[in-house]
């Protein structure tokens, strides 16, 4: 689902309301390129143990998330 | 932002342990600052420009205890004590902290002072409230003196609450109960500083903790979220220690004659004083004027800090993993070959300390006499510290 699709169907949004209490801007416009584990990986070096390196694993015990991998662009 | 990505397009659900996950956020804003600068120059992020991850982690943790969701035990027990030891007839009975301290200690540190600051709760007018925080008053209490000192040194006219000092309130709001964040510490913090304004002269805040300064100066304003918050306008200007320090140093308030003394030392940016606040140039100039201090930087600086590991309640909710990230910081650090790792925010050095100590650090050696040894014998510091053992006060 892309952007402006979502920013039309915020439907989606209803339960969150703090979430929608902010500029759509703050979390529509993620291109979920995956830059920012670079950052997240520089500051969190080693989430929960040092054998996660990689933030996405560690949302792997949310129940039905299936994490998009960034692929090449990833800094870890 | 996948995560919130996911739930909003309802892949998944709110769950138990999505909250102990978004609970290892340290709200640092490394990754906004990555996204929004797009090292790579054959990615072109133009959209993301606007993006603000810290603000929706932030609102996705509220969200959670909004929809149900237990906060994580340890960020439960710091809520607990921050609704403890309220006393009925106290002059601000709000003054409580999420460490499950008592009231009345927030201010033994004064006992290390050999001047009496004014008091505003007494019949005094002064203009400026000293305001310490939650985090030095218990924690590192040898900030607070320092705070102290270098301001009675310049002759500023300030005044302290003592123990009735209010918390800020940013543990309850960054682990997610806005509603006591509103009710019990935003909105009566703000008459309590508006009545300090109206009655007592006090023009200005100036704050020790880089959090605390963040809360006062951003987050009482931000309406962003106003529709939930609402709140009245607070009257005092708003000012971080290292603001107040640079301008008494220009005003020459402060002076630093060579003395022989000399420390090489390192600067660790505190992520809400650098990337939040923008101060980032201020405590190095500060560096820059002061003759005895010689500054090495680190491989990440500036915009790039890394954070120390207490950021985001991370270090109360999960120590083991600020801890961590904490030495990550610290062995950075030891890189530089500075003598002392210096910073300008409490909740910074309780994280560098702790994480130092525990990996026996060179900078848990103990410091010169110079310094106040009280509480803490090491060599990550504040950078009010390194200018009182300066001036030998």
């Amino acid at each position: 689902m892309g952007c402006r699709e979502m920013e039309e169907r915020r439907v989606y949004l209803t339960k969150f309301k703090f979430i929608e209490d902010l500029d759509p801007r703050s979390y529509l416009h993620c291109m979920q390129c995956g830059f920012c584990t670079e950052g997240f990986a520089m500051s969190m070096p080693t989430v929960k143990t040092s054998t996660v390196s990689c933030p996405l694993e560690g949302v792997e015990a949310i129940p039905g998330f299936e994490p998009v991998c960034p692929g090449e662009r990833c800094k870890l | 932002m996948q995560i919130i990505r996911a739930l909003l397009e309802g892949r998944i659900e709110p769950s138990k342990e999505l909250m102990e996950d978004i609970t290892l956020c340290t709200f640092c804003g490394l990754c906004r600052q990555i996204c929004h600068n797009g090292n790579d120059p054959n990615v072109s992020l133009p959209i993301s420009r606007v993006t603000d991850q810290e603000l929706v982690f932030e609102a996705l943790r509220a969200d959670l205890i909004r929809l149900g969701i237990d906060p994580i035990p340890k960020h439960q027990d710091m809520l607990n004590s921050l609704r403890v030891n309220r006393v009925k007839d106290a002059w601000n009975p709000w003054a409580t902290n999420p460490f499950g301290e008592k009231k009345e200690d927030r201010d033994k540190w004064t006992q290390h002072l050999d001047f009496k600051m004014k008091d505003l709760r007494e019949d005094v007018e002064a203009e400026y409230l000293l305001h310490i925080g939650c985090t030095a008053s218990y924690l590192h209490p040898d900030v607070a003196v320092a705070a102290a000192k270098l301001l009675h040194a310049a002759g500023v006219d300030f005044g302290y609450l003592y123990s009735d000092e209010p918390c800020c309130g940013w543990p309850a709001k960054k682990i997610g109960d806005w509603l006591m964040y509103k009710e019990e510490f935003a909105e009566p913090n703000i008459e309590l500083f508006n009545r300090l304004y109206e009655e007592k002269g006090v023009e200005k805040i100036v704050a020790v903790c880089s959090g605390c300064t963040k809360m006062f100066y951003q987050e009482y304003y931000d309406d962003r979220f106003y529709s939930f918050f609402g709140f009245e306008k607070l009257k005092p200007d708003v000012l971080h220690l290292p603001e107040l320090i640079l301008d008494l140093i220009e005003e020459e308030a402060l002076q630093f004659p060579e003395n022989g003394t000399k420390y090489k030392i390192t600067y660790h940016d505190p992520c809400r004083t650098g990337r939040r606040l923008g101060l980032i140039e201020t405590p190095r100039k500060i560096i820059e004027k002061v003759p005895q201090l010689e500054l090495v930087e680190m491989k990440n600086n500036r915009e790039f800090s890394r954070c120390c590991g207490v950021g985001g309640v991370v270090k109360d909710g999960h120590p083991e993993v600020g801890l961590q990230i904490g030495m990550k910081r610290v062995e950075e650090a030891e890189e530089t070959g500075a003598e002392y790792l210096v910073s300008v925010c409490p909740e910074c050095k309780r994280g560098l300390a702790e994480s130092a100590d525990a990996m026996k650090s060179k900078f848990a050696e103990e410091a010169d006499d110079r310094f106040l040894k009280t509480y803490y014998k090491g060599k990550v510091r504040d950078l009010s510290e390194m200018l009182c053992a300066i001036l030998g006060v």
